[in-house]
């Protein structure tokens, strides 16, 4: 209609206003509605038509705050004529409208300075709802809202390939359609020299333009130049600032001289941002074309896409692209392994994918537990106001209005809420503590601090706990306390006792979802433990090899290799060092299978590794019998094997009679006969700690191109990369190093995630169940005070304890029952989610439940003892008093 | 009319947009749509809106400072429309409060905020 009325002249008006306008237009005064509320619903219509399409949600605030100006002053009193009540330029008489807010502040102050517990005790339920919620707000945003540092950063990708290589990097780039919006870069890492001694840092070669290709710059010094990336350019580096303070701590960094490795850099600029692809901190930039001629490796192409593509998309074309590179060397070499030629991933995912499913769940449990808090305080409110409901009638006899008593006990509420708000923001302010429980989990984890976007967030929830626990209460209590009579208003309601123990029912359903997703995750933690993996952890590091062909084709050439680096690395560094085919919990690579016969001559897998003399000691795997592997072992035709107990017990039924026994292994090259010579402990195999069937062979008999060296590597004693680097280079410059890093490094992600998940969610549950039992506390509380003559005559007839005790607990018992199954059918529903964060427990796993039910039931019986106590010492004589005095 | 007996400066100041409707009024009965039209049409004054705007106007009503008047209705539209029309009272209580106005602005140019030039000097 408003639309074709503008059409019909100017004598014509805009029509009618929304219908939310018309019932807004309820709030002002009957009398002012009947005779002009067609016109103002016209005028309405005009400023709605006037804002536009953009302009509308501020048409609206204006229209609304004009009513409820309006509305306030018509009826809280201030006169509309200037000399007594001058009124502001817009006439909105906000001048009376303060002053009333004034004194309702002031005498909500009174109110709850007066019932100090009742105020503090809301205060705090609702600080630690709105602080849980806010921590974990603060994490999401951080790590997942915040942009990331770069340009264009949703469309930054990161192509990788075995077959990307420096010489043919230009191909790809065309193949890419990028427009050029591409550079080259590997992360490594160096032994630095520093004031304090040597330090492991992490080194980016950069190709050209890379800097340009994410957005930063210098922020001292210049970037590199294109003689820094020309082949004869003199070495020079760029720095992180956090390393270059930390570090070294003299300004300026520019011009100064850095040596890592035995290689003298000269510091040209320093870089502002210390986070960068895949790791969390760099420190040092050299150019991409500078460390390639040394270390010939290949590298990673940052990319960034056009527009409108997506990395699907472009995925499936490089794929096509990749597998027309594959050469016969190349097929040859990978042989019998599935190898991918091509990962393309936005840089997005490389760097939070992994935590983004994680967060927004422990989010989720967050804002369960500010949803309890708010319930409880509800609560609290409730039966607050249900003392208050004399007071509130008075006032309602003496002629405030419904909305003036509204306005009173939302101001109460609003203060409460900015006072829990404070103390909210206050404990996300821990939130970094909790953060040090998982320093190497979350990535971006400098970003988590309370920003704007933090403290906005505060406020949102925190009006919003208003509207929850303030607003609606206070309308119900308003309403009542003007339909009742004075003396009606003075009796104790029971309906408010049911919307408390509905809340209670509620209260505990949330809490048991709550702790049983912890338990679920504390079983998990639990099973993958790091004190118990079987091996050795710390003070291990780990060197990745994969020799070139043809050259390694031949096994003699391999073993020999590997026996000199061992040596070799030996002598250098004066570390222990072993090789293995592969190392427990990595999964970096295709792990070598080999299939053995059972008795019913079936073929299933075990792992199978290939081990040099010492690897078992170097790692600390408990040997239950038998003998390890020594220099001169075994005739030609059998090949000594050591088995872990859940193999023996697979093979042979039995862990002692495995020794001497014989079983043939097909492995790639062909089959082999083993026998067992020791039986070793169950450790962590693949996938954790489940026991998993694990065959071990001496890497001397069995050699593979591909393999890792395990060194031990103390703090007094450290084994670098570098050091590995010299080895490897001292025996054969042609082999690169795969990768070196330590072996927490390389478990820390199996061993992290559940332990940070279950801590924070810990400490959820715990607040959960704190809130829980603080409901159950209050409605029973409430449920005494208010039978308490009843109680009285029953205790007078000769009530035992038992039955008073029954009466007051089986009503408690009723809605715990009711809250339980609640819960439980909503735990079945959500810890689903779960399902993948899981180990060795099912996320419907009965037991877990049980528990989590008798924890509850335990919490709402301490919850209940008070009450209870006070139950049963009612004195009769004096409840009798009392009541009749009421 | 009684009123008449009455000081128009017992009712000032004005409220701003009280005058204004008072101002457009002054030049034919109008309706509060085309009151507010008008008033933002002379001045960039608002944007009004309709509570505050009917609230002035009633309470004018009140104050017999304007009063409705009967038109020859046109449209269904217009029907439902209350036309208004400044009083005798209202005129003259605008007519002081004007003199108010002026008065303020003499001080306002003795004080050099305005130029004096085309002043009632």
């Amino acid at each position: 209609m408003s639309r074709d009325a503008g059409s019909r002249g100017p004598e014509a008006g805009p029509g009618r206003a929304p219908l939310a306008y018309r019932w807004l237009l309820r709030l002002l005064p009957s009398s002012l509605r009947r005779e002009f509320g067609d016109e103002m619903q016209e005028l309405m219509a005009l400023r709605l038509r006037e804002a536009g399409t953009r302009g509308q949600l501020r048409a609206w605030w204006l229209g609304l705050c004009d009513i409820v100006a309006v509305a306030a002053t018509d009826r809280f009193g201030g006169s509309l004529r200037g000399p007594v009540l001058p009124p502001r330029r817009d006439g909105s008489g906000r001048g009376g409208m303060m002053s009333g807010i004034g004194f309702d502040f002031r005498y909500a102050v009174r109110t709850l300075l007066r019932t100090p517990t009742y105020t503090l005790a809301t205060i705090v339920t609702l600080g630690v709802g709105i602080g849980a919620v806010t921590a974990l707000f603060t994490v999401v945003n951080g790590v997942l809202l915040r942009p990331l540092p770069y340009s264009d950063a949703d469309r930054l990708t990161l192509v990788n390939s075995r077959l990307l290589t420096a010489d043919n990097v230009a191909d790809w780039v065309q193949e890419l359609q990028t427009g050029g919006a591409s550079a080259m870069f590997t992360i490594g890492r160096g032994t630095a020299t520093t004031p304090d001694g040597a330090a492991l840092v992490r080194v980016m070669p950069i190709g050209r333009g890379l800097l340009e290709l994410i957005g930063w710059r210098t922020v001292e010094g210049r970037a590199f130049t294109e003689s820094d990336h020309g082949a004869g350019g003199a070495p020079v580096a760029l720095v992180s600032e956090r390393f270059w303070r930390e570090r070294f701590g003299v300004t300026p960094a520019a011009g100064r001289t850095l040596r890592i490795d035995d290689r003298a850099y000269e510091v040209v600029g320093v870089l502002p941002h210390d986070e960068l692809l895949l790791y969390r901190s760099l420190d040092v930039w050299i150019p991409y074309e500078s460390a390639t001629q040394r270390t010939g490796r290949g590298g990673s192409l940052l990319v960034r896409l056009p527009e409108g593509h997506t990395v699907d998309v472009a995925r499936e074309r490089m794929q096509s692209f990749a597998d027309r590179l594959v050469t016969p060397e190349f097929t040859k070499q990978y042989e019998g392994m599935r190898v991918s030629t091509l990962s393309m991933q936005s840089i997005e995912d490389i760097m939070v994918g992994d935590v983004r499913s994680t967060l927004w769940l422990l989010f989720a449990a967050s804002g369960l537990v500010l949803l309890l808090s708010a319930l409880n305080v509800a609560n609290m409110a409730t039966g607050h106001a249900q003392t208050r409901s004399g007071e509130l009638a008075l006032r309602a006899a003496l002629g405030a209005g419904r909305l003036r008593l509204v306005r009173q006990l939302t101001v109460e509420a609003l203060l409460i809420a900015t006072a829990g708000g404070v103390l909210g923001v206050l404990l996300a302010g821990l939130t970094p503590a909790l953060l040090a429980l998982a320093p190497d989990f979350l990535p971006r984890a400098s970003n988590i601090r309370l920003d704007s976007r933090v403290l906005a967030w505060a406020t949102a929830v925190t009006l919003g706990a208003v509207l929850v626990f303030g607003v609606l209460p206070a309308c119900w209590m308003a309403a009542r306390s003007e339909r009742r009579s004075l003396h009606a208003a003075v009796e104790r309601p029971r309906a408010g006792l049911r919307a408390q123990s509905a809340l209670v029912v509620v209260e505990i359903a949330v809490a048991l979802v709550l702790v049983v997703g912890v338990a679920l995750l504390l079983q998990t933690y639990a099973t993958l433990r790091p004190s118990a993996p079987g091996f050795r952890i710390d003070d291990r590091a780990v060197a990745s090899f994969s020799l070139p062909r043809p050259t390694y084709d031949d096994p003699s050439a391999t073993r020999r290799f590997a026996e000199d680096l061992v040596t070799s690395l030996a002598r250098s560094t004066g570390a222990r060092a072993a090789v293995t085919t592969d190392l427990p919990l990595t999964g970096m690579t295709a792990f070598l299978q080999a299939t053995r016969e059972t008795p019913d001559g079936e073929s299933t897998g075990v792992h199978f590794r290939a081990v040099s003399v010492g690897y078992l000691e170097l790692m600390e795997m408990r040997l239950l019998a038998g003998r390890t592997f020594s220099a001169v072992d075994g005739r030609p035709e059998i090949v000594p094997i050591i088995v872990n107990e859940t193999a023996a017990r697979t093979l042979w039924q039995t862990a002692d009679r495995a020794l001497g026994r014989r079983t043939t292994i097909h492995l790639r090259d062909g089959a082999v006969t083993g026998e067992v010579v020791g039986v070793l402990q169950d450790a962590w195999a693949f996938r954790g700690p489940q026991p998993e069937e694990e065959v071990f062979a001496p890497f001397e008999r069995l050699p593979s191109g591909r393999f890792r060296v395990v060194l031990g590597s103390t703090r007094d004693r450290p084994v670098s990369e570098r050091d590995v680097m010299t080895a490897v280079r001292d025996i054969d410059a042609g082999v690169p190093l795969q990768g070196f890093s330590s072996m927490r490094e390389l478990v820390a992600w199996t061993t992290d995630a559940p332990r940070f998940q279950s801590a924070l969610l810990g400490i959820l549950s715990a607040i959960a169940l704190l809130l829980a039992a603080t409901g159950c506390f209050a409605v029973l509380s409430q449920m005494v005070a208010q039978r308490t003559r009843e109680l009285g005559i029953r205790i007078a007839l000769g009530a035992r304890g038992m039955s008073i005790a029954r009466l007051v607990l089986g009503r408690i018992a009723f809605l715990t029952g009711i809250g339980l199954l609640a819960g439980t059918a909503a735990a079945l529903a959500s810890t689903r989610l779960l399902e993948s964060e899981l180990y060795g427990v099912t996320p419907s796993d009965p037991a877990t439940y049980t528990t989590a039910a008798i924890v509850l039931c335990i919490t709402v019986l301490l919850a209940a003892a008070r009450p209870l106590w006070r139950a049963l010492r009612i004195d009769p004589m004096r409840s009798l008093r009392d009541s009749q005095a009421a | 009319m009684a009123v008449t007996r009455r000081d128009p400066h017992e009712e000032l100041p004005m409220h701003p947009l009280e005058f204004r409707i008072l101002l457009v009024l002054l030049s034919g009965p109008n309706h509060g749509y085309e009151i507010v039209k008008e008033i933002e049409r002379r001045e960039r004054y608002g944007p009004i809106y309709p509570a505050n705007l009917y609230r002035r106007i009633r309470d004018l009503m009140d104050r017999e400072l304007i009063e409705e008047v009967s038109v020859s209705p046109g449209t269904l539209l217009q029907a439902r429309r209350r036309h208004l029309a400044v009083t005798a009272w209202g005129r003259k209580v605008a007519r002081a409060e004007a003199a108010r106005l002026e008065q303020l602005v003499r001080e306002a140019r003795a004080g050099r905020l305005l130029p004096t030039t085309g002043g009632a000097r």
